[in-house]
């Protein structure tokens, strides 16, 4: 009975970040493995046990040799399995970001399908799913169930931030996710989980020493311990720490002048972070702090004078409860905090000087009911934004917030969910109503059908999302309005056997009104406007294998912007199925090769990219000039030898972008900023070393 | 700073841009107090000569620019 009760308190956590601390023991290998064939749909989702822990990482590689049926919390925020959960769902384990060889979420990420990187301003990187730019509140990124997306721009940043050293597992849902997870899950939403005490119960620590052709590239640190303390039953503590040092690339940056400057000494990324969680019994509690810097000069396009430091930095505190009651209800209130102070230059003789900081309280409460024939979720949250503007030295890009130094906005929602399976299909149906103090009210649906049946499954998925503009949206442009999305995916999927496993899924997203940045070159100033719309149709497909000797996950994804964008800034003249800085091909591959025993193993990871349109350039009359990126393949390889002369030392030497290929982040919407060199053929060297405190 | 300030603010304890004050003390750091132009009531105001100028009015954009 307890163990049933425990069960069900998981249910409740709004995230998958601290699930795996106290989810019940490993389940026999029989389950693990995959069912026989079922004249019924399996049972309910939520009994079904979480993947096996592994307390070292040698014991990841030790434990299998088929393909595990992925259990999953983020498409409904219950435990599912993956080939039944009601999004696209996407499912990365420590086994293989460790064989991907990855050194960052950026990395790691490149090898999911539809997802790229672009360019914003101020030397940025940002995250695009599916052609669309979802840079700005448009993919929702969670650390340890903590919202990463700033609350000025709404923004993520990427490139040696978040650590792949200290994942323990990322779950994706390549589509939207707004009507549980509200704003920001237009596109995506990525769970992050750092290691966890189930995971790890131990001490790990890795570094990373890297090289680029030209210059140093990497000098990287991870720290983490995490335990569950026996004595104690119920306690467990995390704390986790990593300190970063790389550059975004070695080669020289160009504008449209020809002005240029070498970003060997002048593109550090920088980054400070820590993550901290104290569980006891029901009670959870998490903090994060994240200082990312970053060295810029390529400002809004034109090189800037000399280079600036540009500081992103974020706490978050967050607290919740699980209570239990009678009748398989779970009540969770939870309380969270966040103060970020993003895009921050305080150097005043800068034309890029900005500083202002952005706080959010959450209060929330859900109410699960776990029954024998269906499952229903219910909650509402509420949240206050505060924006405040640091010093009212109104130069560089700093203003007020609507004429004021604080500028207050608040919002309430109510969700509810319900999952039944029955023998025909499994069916989940699930609205978010929300009341914006600025905006009003706005609704959001989804509908999801999905079928396992012997080895195969089926998912048909319709929803939408609703997003309020942020503060700087409308601090920017007052007329700005909020956008939604609407995303309708089908999916079907093979697994011939316990080695190998196919899928595929199209998908057709359109966004309505999408909140749109650009820099207006001649005003030197920064705007937001909504278009009318923009979307994307196309296809995405993965096959997996998996032996003693051998790993491989090999995927291609596609998308077209033909009839689909009626957003100028994101389209390109002349190729109407193409959009900005994305590639319409994308191939990704990751392998790992057991070379010798258990010990020496060759990894590769490979992203191939197809043809890509930027602005190359400008006229005499300053019309943007077209240009393109040629195809692209950046191919990663290391050798391991894992348990080097002591269990748990691991020792790694690899090369990343090993070809050298010129790789450029391109601007993802017409606003005349050149290409960003990406990093050139970095040399690494990793060490690991891991002890379990069992 | 940060949740204080929140607290601070909402309870009145610092004043923003055009809201009453009687000296410098009572406004956001940074602000003035000073009579209006019309010679009102004092209240917190940006010092002078300065100006919040980048702030972007939907009407500067355009068809071109894919505003609605």
């Amino acid at each position: 009975m307890r163990r049933r009760i425990l069960t069900l308190a998981l249910l409740l956590l709004p995230c998958v970040a601290d699930a795996e601390e106290e989810e019940p023991p490993p389940a026999p290998l029989a389950v693990e493995n995959p069912p026989p064939p079922l004249p019924l749909p399996p049972p309910l989702p939520a009994t079904l046990p979480p993947p096996p822990p592994a307390s070292s990482e040698l014991q990841l590689f030790e434990l299998d040799d088929v393909i595990q049926q992925s259990v999953v919390k983020i498409a409904a925020r219950v435990t599912q399995q993956s080939v039944e959960a009601p999004s696209i769902v996407t499912v990365i384990t420590r086994e293989e970001i460790l064989q991907s060889g990855a050194r960052d979420l950026l990395e790691i990420l490149q090898l999911v399908p539809s997802f790229q990187f672009a360019l914003d301003v101020e030397g940025i990187v940002g995250i695009a799913v599916r052609g669309q730019w979802g840079h700005e509140g448009k993919v929702l990124i969670l650390v340890d169930g903590q919202r990463q997306n700033e609350l000025l721009y709404s923004t993520t940043q990427f490139g040696n931030h978040y650590s792949a050293d200290l994942i323990e597992r990322i779950e994706i849902i390549r589509g939207p996710g707004s009507a549980i997870y509200g704003g920001f899950a237009a596109l995506a939403v990525i769970n992050i989980v750092t290691r966890t005490p189930k995971g790890l119960n131990g001490i790990s620590v890795a570094t990373r020493i890297g090289h680029m052709d030209r210059s140093f590239g990497t000098a990287n640190l991870s720290l983490a311990y995490a335990q569950e303390f026996t004595t104690v039953p119920g306690l467990s503590v995390d704390v986790k720490a990593f300190l970063g040092q790389s550059k975004r690339s070695d080669q020289d940056y160009v504008d449209f002048s020809g002005n240029r400057y070498s970003m060997a000494d002048q593109s550090a990324l920088q980054n400070t972070m820590v993550s901290a969680g104290l569980t006891f019994r029901d009670l959870h509690f998490r903090l994060i702090w994240d200082d990312y810097q970053l060295q810029q000069r390529d400002g809004a396009g034109p090189v800037e004078p000399q280079a600036v430091q540009q500081k992103f930095s974020s706490l978050f505190l967050d607290l919740l409860y699980e209570g239990k009651l009678p009748h398989n209800l779970v009540l969770t209130p939870r309380l969270s905090y966040s103060r970020q102070t993003p895009w921050q230059i305080t150097d005043k003789s800068s034309a890029q000087y900005y500083d202002k900081t952005v706080e959010r309280v959450t209060g929330g409460l859900s109410l699960l009911y776990h029954g024998s024939k269906v499952q229903a979720l219910g909650g509402v949250e509420g949240y206050l934004d505060h924006g405040h503007v640091n010093d009212p030295t109104l130069v560089g890009f700093q203003t007020l917030l609507r004429g004021k130094i604080n500028l207050y906005v608040g919002n309430v929602a109510g969700y509810a969910q319900v999952i039944w399976p029955n023998f025909i299909v499994t069916a989940t149906a699930g609205a978010r109503v929300e009341w914006n103090s600025l905006f009003g009210a706005s609704f959001v649906p989804r509908i999801a059908l999905t079928r396992a049946f012997r080895r195969f499954h089926a998912k048909l998925l319709f929803s939408q999302a609703f997003r309020a503009p942020s503060l700087e949206n409308l601090n920017i442009n007052p007329t700005i309005v909020p956008e939604r999305t609407n995303d309708l995916e089908g999916e079907l999927g093979w697994k011939p056997n316990d080695h190998l496993q196919l899928s595929a899924n199209v998908f057709w997203v359109r966004l309505d009104h999408p909140i749109i940045y650009g820099f207006n070159q001649q005003r030197s100033a920064e705007e937001y406007f909504n278009s009318d719309s923009t979307g994307s149709v196309g296809v995405e497909a993965e096959f997996r294998l998996k032996y003693h000797w051998v790993s491989l996950n090999l995927n291609y994804s596609f998308y077209s912007a033909a009839n689909q964008n009626r957003a100028p800034v994101y389209g390109v003249p002349g190729h109407d199925d193409l959009l900005l800085g994305m590639a319409a091909h994308k191939l990704a591959l990751a392998a790992s090769i057991r070379l010798y025993r258990d010990h020496l193993f060759l990894n590769t990871t490979g992203t191939f990219l197809s043809e890509r349109f930027t602005i190359v350039g400008v006229d005499g009359s300053g019309a943007p000039l077209l240009g393109s990126e040629p195809p692209v393949f950046l191919w990663n390889a290391s050798f391991v030898y894992r348990n080097a002369g002591l269990r748990g030392l691991d020792i790694g030497l690899g090369a990343a972008n090993l070809l050298g290929q010129p790789f450029r982040f391109l601007q993802a919407y017409s606003s005349d900023h050149p290409p960003l060199p990406g990093a050139a053929r970095e040399i690494f060297i990793r060490l690991s070393y891991e002890h379990s405190l069992n | 700073m940060g949740l204080i300030l929140t607290v601070a603010t909402s309870a009145g304890c610092k004043a923003d841009i055009g809201d009453p004050c009687t000296s410098a003390d009572d406004c956001e750091p940074g602000l003035v107090c000073a009579a209006s132009a019309e010679a009102g009531p004092t209240v917190c105001q940006l010092p002078p000569g300065t100006a919040d100028m980048k702030a972007t009015a939907q009407s500067d954009l355009g068809p071109a620019d894919g505003g609605l």
